[in-house]
């Protein structure tokens, strides 16, 4: 047990001697937290709209005040046609164009339903699909306005049932992305970190030569993995708390479930990464050999976690993939402790996909580290 | 008693055989020297006595114990010295020292009595990176990390290559004292100077030993009459006597040339008429005693 103490020690004696990665460590989560968390943001705002009225009606003018008002998109008006909208599209001046034809008025009146042109730019799809549902929102928003219901009366309509569907957001009830999007940084910047430490680490030992020194001296494989993982689980508990303090204060985060149990499912999570990043370094000759590998990892990890897309939207096969991603457990378990509140017993399933890993992971470990060639 | 025994060991790289049939003993107490050029397979051996290495064939014991079933054992009695400098750069000497003590689960105070006189040596620069050290000074506190928990056995890698000729004296005399406090000292080197300094050596080339005597016995076996020419042009001298019919081998050390005939009625007067008819002049032609490098180098020409 001293033997693993001692090597424990000085780890991190090394990992301290080195400035540049204590900065590192303090400034990732502090740094990442306060730029990811604003930039990475679904919320699309200002989207440029050109409008082509062609009818110049009351009802024209409050369809479009009706988007003016929403508060989604920033009017530009287009005098003539369609083409010269098309042409507003090629030099990325709007994002959506508007058009209302001739006699909107007159055939909504005669209750002829008249249909109103709308074309998005979908080079961003995501962007796209975000601006037609804005679209859509608005228009229903539109259709319970004083100024259409006034219209409406006055037209000769036949009274059309409808359904009202009431959404309420539960959770999240200001749909606030901040708080959605924190939890989900702050296990990427722990993966990052866990990942990269790790994996450089035992390949050093290997470049400059320490590792027959170390594996001449009278210790185990188990007290050599321990005396390996637990200072970078220290480095890593050390991160997380900074960035949960930094999200409190900057973010007012809440932790809605119990921190013990966030702690818990850290130190499981931190497990499976550091010892995924042990079993690159096994593997590599090189410290730069253990970088691509490691950044390959880390992409996986991160862009297959539904950190900025949601799993449910990834083709099949991707989700099964996903399913192999220590990360989506955590970050599933991370917003369910954080924004629901969840219970041990709500995140058992993450709890023992984790374990598994760990288990299955530090087995490749013992089989694959060997002391003597 | 044997603190190491060797037996027909064998071990392959692909189609290089490293170590080809190896069979040694070496007694308690004793400083052995592992003499031999770079690509030998003296790394490859002192690899699989301190356990880091496995061979194909073959076994081999240190203090009785064998390398592959007791291996656990045998790192624990053994300290080894490797090649290159692999102690933590970004680690003062002292840390370094400390470390090498608690993983060992001793103190540098135990250890203390066996490593005083190196450590005293670089003691003043104890709190200083041990990446900043010069290279003398690395090999000492590399040595001291290999003793501080009193090994039995002491197993150095070249401990003198790329080491200045004043502090590799300085270092051999450390490992003389090392002797008197009863540890066995296996040490491979490059250097055939060096060979003297050992109780025994064994001559390694291509995976094979060519020789296991002590200095003078390796001197003693020498038979032939050698003869030192110094010429004013090395090079003509070289050149003539490599065409010479009576010409056994000839080469440069240093400022002079060492030959041997090709049967001992050479002598002084042949080869000097022999410079004469050839229109070489040469300062002085004279038989010497030869030294252990002369036998070295006549062994590895493989003639013998």
């Amino acid at each position: 047990m001293n033997i693993t103490l001692e090597l424990i020690r000085k780890e991190l004696l090394q990992i301290f001697r080195n400035p540049l990665i204590v900065k590192v460590i303090v400034m990732a989560p502090v740094l990442q937290l306060i730029v990811l968390v604003f930039a990475a943001n679904f919320e699309i705002k200002n989207l440029n709209i050109g409008f082509i009225d062609r009818d110049n009606t009351s009802i024209s003018s409050s369809v479009k005040n009706s988007f003016v008002s929403s508060g989604y998109f920033k009017l530009k008006n287009i005098k003539k046609d369609y083409s010269e909208g098309l042409k507003e599209f090629d030099r990325e001046d709007v994002d959506i164009i508007v058009e209302i034809p001739d006699n909107f008025e007159k055939d909504f009146k005669n209750g002829l339903h008249p249909n109103m042109f709308i074309a998005v730019n979908a080079i961003n799809s995501m962007k796209a699909g975000v601006a037609s549902s804005y679209i859509s929102k608005t228009m229903a928003t539109y259709y319970k306005s004083e100024s259409f219901l006034s219209a409406s009366k006055n037209a000769n309509l036949q009274s059309i049932p409808t359904i009202d569907v009431e959404y309420s957001d539960w959770y999240n009830p200001h749909l606030d992305y901040k708080s959605y999007m924190l939890a989900g940084v702050l296990c990427a910047i722990v993966t990052i970190m866990g990942i990269l430490l790790t994996s450089l680490n035992v390949v050093r030992e290997k470049e400059i030569g320490t590792i027959e020194q170390l594996n001449v001296i009278p210790i185990t494989k188990s007290q050599f993995i321990i005396g390996k993982i637990v200072p970078f689980a220290l480095v890593g508990l050390a991160q997380f708390t900074l960035g949960i303090i930094v999200a409190i204060i900057i973010f007012n985060m809440k932790i809605e479930g119990s921190i013990v149990l966030l702690y818990v499912m850290l130190l499981v999570y931190l497990l499976v990464v550091l010892s995924v990043g042990f079993l690159i370094s096994i593997f590599s000759e090189t410290q730069s050999q253990a970088m691509f590998v490691s950044l390959f990892c880390m992409f996986i990890f991160i862009l297959m976690s539904g950190l900025f897309t949601p799993v449910e939207s990834m083709p099949d096969w991707a989700q099964y993939i996903v399913k192999l991603n220590p990360l989506s457990y955590m970050i599933e378990a991370m917003r369910m402790i954080i924004l629901k509140g969840s219970t041990f017993l709500n995140v058992i399933k993450d709890f023992s996909v984790l374990i598994g890993m760990g288990v299955l992971v530090n087995s490749m470990i013992f089989v694959f580290y060997k002391k003597v060639n | 008693m044997n603190s190491i025994k060797i037996n027909n060991v064998c071990k392959s790289f692909g189609e290089v055989k490293a170590l080809d049939n190896i069979s040694l003993e070496i007694h308690d107490g004793e400083l052995f020297g592992l003499i031999g050029p770079d690509g030998a397979g003296k790394t490859t051996l002192f690899k699989s006595l301190v356990t880091l290495l496995r061979c194909d064939s073959g076994n081999s014991t240190v203090c009785e114990l064998d390398t592959v079933t007791n291996r656990k054992e045998i790192r624990q009695i053994v300290g080894y010295m490797p090649g290159t400098f692999s102690l933590y750069s970004d680690l003062t000497v002292y840390e370094n020292l400390k470390f090498f003590a608690d993983i060992f689960g001793t103190t540098i105070e135990k250890g203390y009595d066996l490593i005083k006189d190196i450590w005293v040596q670089i003691e003043p620069f104890k709190n200083r990176l041990s990446g900043k050290l010069s290279g003398g000074m690395k090999q000492k506190l590399a040595l001291c990390c290999a003793l501080v928990h009193q090994p039995e056995v002491l197993f150095l890698d070249e401990p003198t290559t790329g080491v200045d000729p004043v502090s590799r004296k300085e270092f051999w005399q450390m490992l003389r004292k090392l002797k008197e406090k009863k540890i066995t000292i296996f040490v491979s080197t490059p250097y055939m100077d060096e060979a003297v300094l050992c109780d025994r050596v064994a001559l390694i080339q291509d995976g094979r030993i060519l020789s296991i005597d002590t200095p003078e016995g390796v001197i003693d076996s020498f038979s032939r009459d050698l003869y030192e020419i110094k010429p004013h042009r090395i090079y003509d001298v070289l050149k003539a006597l490599y065409k010479w019919d009576k010409s056994y081998s000839s080469n440069a050390f240093g400022n002079s040339v060492h030959f041997i005939g090709k049967d001992d009625n050479v002598s002084v007067e042949q080869i000097l008429s022999f410079f004469k008819d050839s229109g070489i002049s040469v300062e002085y032609v004279k038989r010497i005693k030869p030294s252990i490098e002369d036998c070295f180098i006549e062994f590895m020409s493989g003639k013998k």
